[in-house]
């Protein structure tokens, strides 16, 4: 049990969650070596450390933490395949925000 | 049904009296004449948050209160973060990005290790687990019935907003009542400012939401309004009516006024 949220965020979001854990889930638009741009809402720039076995085309779910150049240093990647509705995934981001009391706990140091 | 396997009331029993209960899809069928009040064996669809945040119904008994209404059995969807078989249960914890919660699966000593659904289920999948909310020396956890992975990632999106109507639903009141529900105004928030009426409101099903809403709307009458303008105005049924009026009068929100069938607000 334990009372820390990982909040689901879409690119215009993230200035306000430099610093911590976010779930991001977005369109694969670029591979590179270490890196993915990832389209959620706008364009993220994904830095994968790890053999990510993310497609291009595919959906793919990010969880990290947002630098402070609002890149993403992923922690975990996971591929989502290519049947992700990506306008509900979006309503889905923006509600979760809209009910905070279901679905975020602040920080009170805003780390997490 | 090989899906339930791991659902056994004997197992249970051992690990804590434990009655197991059947799943019911409860009052969020969408459609009106099916909105019954909620019955505390009700599955109900919440946040790994909720369940953190639920507020224990009794001391010392597992019970617990969500929205104000007795939660026990309920639905959660999240990954699986960390997986570790013990003796008599295996426990995983999960974390819906609201929280992270353990989920605790108890093995069916008549079955082999092999039988059970570890293997089918890793570190990272997405699962969906039907449980019943615990508490043991302070910790919550859900004692699953049922743990399944997730096939198609739209149920991760569809869980979340299922989680949100139900929360709404019982906060708010359906959408068909949701209109005269001015009830808790603006953000979700002001459920917890709010007192007088929308206390009173909290935890009524929708028809008694809706006949309370326009005895309110109608000004309420010191000589009442009788079920059959009720009926009309709310374009209820006489025996929905009847229903949320016997639900009202229970908690002494109304009162009958000149005969059995008309009502007021009891006002205090």
């Amino acid at each position: 049990m334990e009372a820390r949220s990982t909040p689901r965020i879409c690119a215009s979001m993230l200035p306000s969650y430099v610093g911590r854990v976010v779930i991001i889930v977005g369109k694969v638009l670029e591979l590179r070596d270490e890196s993915a741009l990832l389209d959620a809402n706008g364009q993220i720039n994904v830095i994968l450390n790890l053999s990510s076995h993310l497609m291009v085309g595919n959906a793919a779910q990010i969880i990290g933490k947002i630098n402070s150049d609002l890149s993403v240093k992923a922690y975990q990647a996971k591929d989502f395949g290519n049947n992700v509705n990506f306008e509900l995934a979006q309503r889905v981001v923006e509600i979760t925000h809209q009910y905070k009391e279901l679905f975020i706990f602040e920080d009170a140091d805003g780390k997490n | 049904m090989s899906a339930y396997g791991g659902y056994s009331n004997t197992s249970y029993g051992a690990a804590g009296g434990d009655d197991g209960g059947g799943f019911m899809w409860g009052s969020q069928s969408g459609s009106q004449s099916a909105v019954k009040p909620i019955n505390d064996e009700s599955l109900r669809p919440v946040t790994i948050k909720q369940i953190i945040d639920a507020e224990p119904a009794y001391a010392g008994d597992a019970s617990f209160r969500i929205d104000g209404l007795d939660v026990k059995q309920v639905t959660i969807v999240g990954q699986v973060r960390t997986i570790n078989p013990q003796t008599t249960n295996i426990t995983y914890k999960i974390d819906d990005g609201t929280g992270i919660i353990e989920v605790k699966q108890w093995l069916d000593a008549d079955k082999t290790a092999s039988e059970t659904t570890t293997q089918t289920i890793s570190e990272e999948d997405y699962v969906r687990v039907w449980g019943r909310l615990k508490s043991f020396s302070n910790k919550r956890h859900v004692g699953a019935h049922v743990i399944k992975p997730i096939r198609d990632v739209s149920e991760i999106n569809y869980h979340m907003l299922e989680a949100t109507y139900v929360h709404l639903f019982f906060t708010r009141g359906g959408p068909p009542g949701g209109d005269g529900g001015a009830v808790g105004g603006g953000d979700g928030d002001s459920m917890f400012v709010d007192q007088g009426d929308d206390a009173r409101h909290r935890g009524y099903s929708a028809k008694g939401r809706r006949m309370y809403d326009y005895l309110q709307r109608s000004g309420n009458p010191t000589e009442g309004i009788h079920m059959q303008v009720i009926a009309r105005e709310t374009g209820m049924t006489i025996q929905d009516v009847m229903a949320a009026a016997e639900e009202l009068l229970s908690h002494g929100t109304i009162y009958t006024t000149m005969d059995d069938e008309t009502y007021a607000i009891l006002d205090r």
